[in-house]
């Protein structure tokens, strides 16, 4: 990357450093789900640990952005980042809510549909890892990056069919109606960080797609 | 005798004011390269050019009537009230064309026109926006799959930035060579030499660039970025090439045809067609319109005065 300027340079470090934020959002939601469907002691204080890691996102993603109205880029393309790091930020955002919906409610997930959902949050995560790749590769090898977003909508795709059967099997079981609902509201939000890494890969498609001559 | 020269003054600047739209504009709109620097950049590279560069257009707008100072100095100053006037009604006006209809209308009445020079100035301006639309259409062509090869955003914002400066530079370079013509060519012979006509009439296109070209350049500007930044330097450059040639051959042409041919060009190479009636009236009515009312104005000011 020796081409870019120290703004860009600085722009594309804070991006990354905020990437890596949202991605230990979701490595700590991760334990978090763990604990809490193992029904383990930590799980309070893992679900306070994925709050403070979506802070910590928070507050890069504001820097980051103060960042980029110093001059640096093109400026259709800052308006691009802009929106771009929002989309991430918002990922962050929904594991957050999920951690702290599962830990205020205390939800009770049926014995037999835990090993899908810590396969579904697997899944989400992955796709989230997948459109990270894609955003990196965006500043350094376009194609490459195109490669990134066809993984990250497979895996989305993916994601979707797991959610559904996931409620399906839900239902099926022989278990309180409200207790079918509360739990089906959490796996719609878990099934939304893959959902919302895919929209995010779409903005980094459109951005390449703007800049094809 | 220097107050002959007013005419041509004011109509180096408003040429300067509206021109250095078509080299620096879709930059300068789109925030690409800041206002200030591109106009500095535009006026140092007009007067250059002017200097350098345009002595044969000069030698060809002095061609093309004898005439007297006083005589110049109306049929420059009928170009300019045509401009100012036409600028007014929103009508399409190009400098070249109403500077050449001036001399036209006085020329006329006194039976002094050199139909050659004439027919050969006629031929470029119909010329100028096909050879431009050439021009944007190849060289979209070759350059276009060389930057799709640039793999990183930030080395194609590099590139860009630095075509931006090169491109505009040629462009005003070009436009200084060939416009001046425009602005002192009618001086030339009578009251100038062809390098004092050169260097004040690049000075007066550069005052324009340097004081009020900031509107034009945005609005002008506006138009032309709705095409992705390289398709827009790639119509200036297909303007800049064009209006150089022309300066070579030492004939004034519209720089504001040249860019809409480069336009065109440019968008028809990647599978755009902007062209639409509008356009195409604006076009016959620079080549048709403008010297008329120009040539009416003069000859009235020539029978008044």
């Amino acid at each position: 990357m020796f081409f870019f300027g120290k703004k860009e340079s600085g722009i594309i470090n804070n991006f990354m450093k905020h990437l890596d934020a949202v991605e230990e959002t979701l490595e700590t939601f991760r334990e978090f789900m763990d604990a809490y469907l193992d029904g383990r002691e930590d799980s309070e204080e893992l679900a306070l640990k994925t709050v403070e890691a979506e802070s910590k996102a928070d507050r890069l993603r504001r820097e980051t952005e103060t960042m980029m109205y110093s001059g640096a880029f093109l400026p259709n393309f800052r308006g691009d980042l802009l929106g771009l790091i929002e989309s991430v930020d918002v990922i962050a955002d929904r594991a957050e809510t999920v951690a702290r919906l599962v830990n205020l409610q205390r939800t009770q997930f049926p014995a037999d549909i835990r090993g899908d959902i810590r396969k579904q949050i697997g899944v989400s995560i992955k796709t989230y890892k997948a459109l990270k790749r894609a955003i990196k590769k965006m500043f350094e090898d376009v194609e490459e990056a195109a490669k990134c977003i066809v993984e990250t909508e497979n895996l989305e795709h993916q994601e979707d069919d797991i959610e559904w059967e996931l409620i399906k099997k839900l239902f099926s079981l022989d278990v309180d109606r409200a207790v079918k609902l509360e739990v089906r509201e959490i796996i719609g939000l878990i099934g939304d960080i893959a959902d919302l890494s895919e929209d995010a890969s779409d903005r980094v498609e459109i951005i390449i797609l703007k800049r094809r001559v | 005798m220097w107050f002959y020269i007013i005419p041509s003054l004011m109509l180096g600047w408003s040429l300067g004011a509206n021109d250095a739209a078509n080299v620096f504009g879709p930059p300068v709109a789109s925030r690409l390269v800041s206002y200030w620097k591109a106009v500095v950049v535009s006026a140092i590279f007009t007067v250059i050019g002017a200097v350098t560069g345009g002595a044969a257009g000069l030698h060809t707008i002095g061609s093309l009537s004898s005439s007297n100072v006083v005589e110049s100095s109306i049929s420059v100053l009928g170009g300019a009230i045509s401009v100012i006037i036409m600028t007014i009604l929103a009508l399409p006006v190009s400098t070249s064309q109403a500077v050449v209809g001036g001399i036209l209308g006085i020329g006329l009445l006194k039976g002094s026109v050199n139909w050659g020079v004439l027919w050969k100035i006629v031929i470029c301006w119909v010329t100028t926006p096909i050879g431009a639309l050439f021009f944007g259409f190849v060289v979209y062509k070759i350059t276009a799959p060389m930057f799709s090869r640039i793999k990183s955003i930030a080395l194609q914002d590099k590139v860009l930035v630095i075509m931006t400066w090169v491109i505009g530079a040629y462009g005003a370079y070009s436009l200084g060579a060939n416009n001046v013509a425009n602005v002192t060519g009618a001086f030339v012979g009578n009251l100038l030499t062809v390098q004092q006509a050169a260097l004040i009439g690049g000075l007066a296109i550069a005052s324009g660039t340097l004081t009020y070209s900031k509107k034009v350049m945005m609005t002008v500007g506006k138009k032309i970025i709705e095409l992705d930044h390289f398709s827009s330097l790639i119509s200036i450059f297909a303007e800049a090439l064009t209006v150089w040639i022309y300066a070579l051959i030492g004939v004034p042409v519209s720089t504001s045809q040249a860019i809409v041919g480069g336009v065109l060009g440019a968008g028809i190479a990647r599978g755009t067609n902007l062209a639409d009636r509008k356009m195409l009236f604006r076009i016959l009515f620079g080549w048709i319109g403008t010297p008329v009312v120009a040539g009416v104005i003069s000859a009235i000011l020539y029978i008044l005065i």
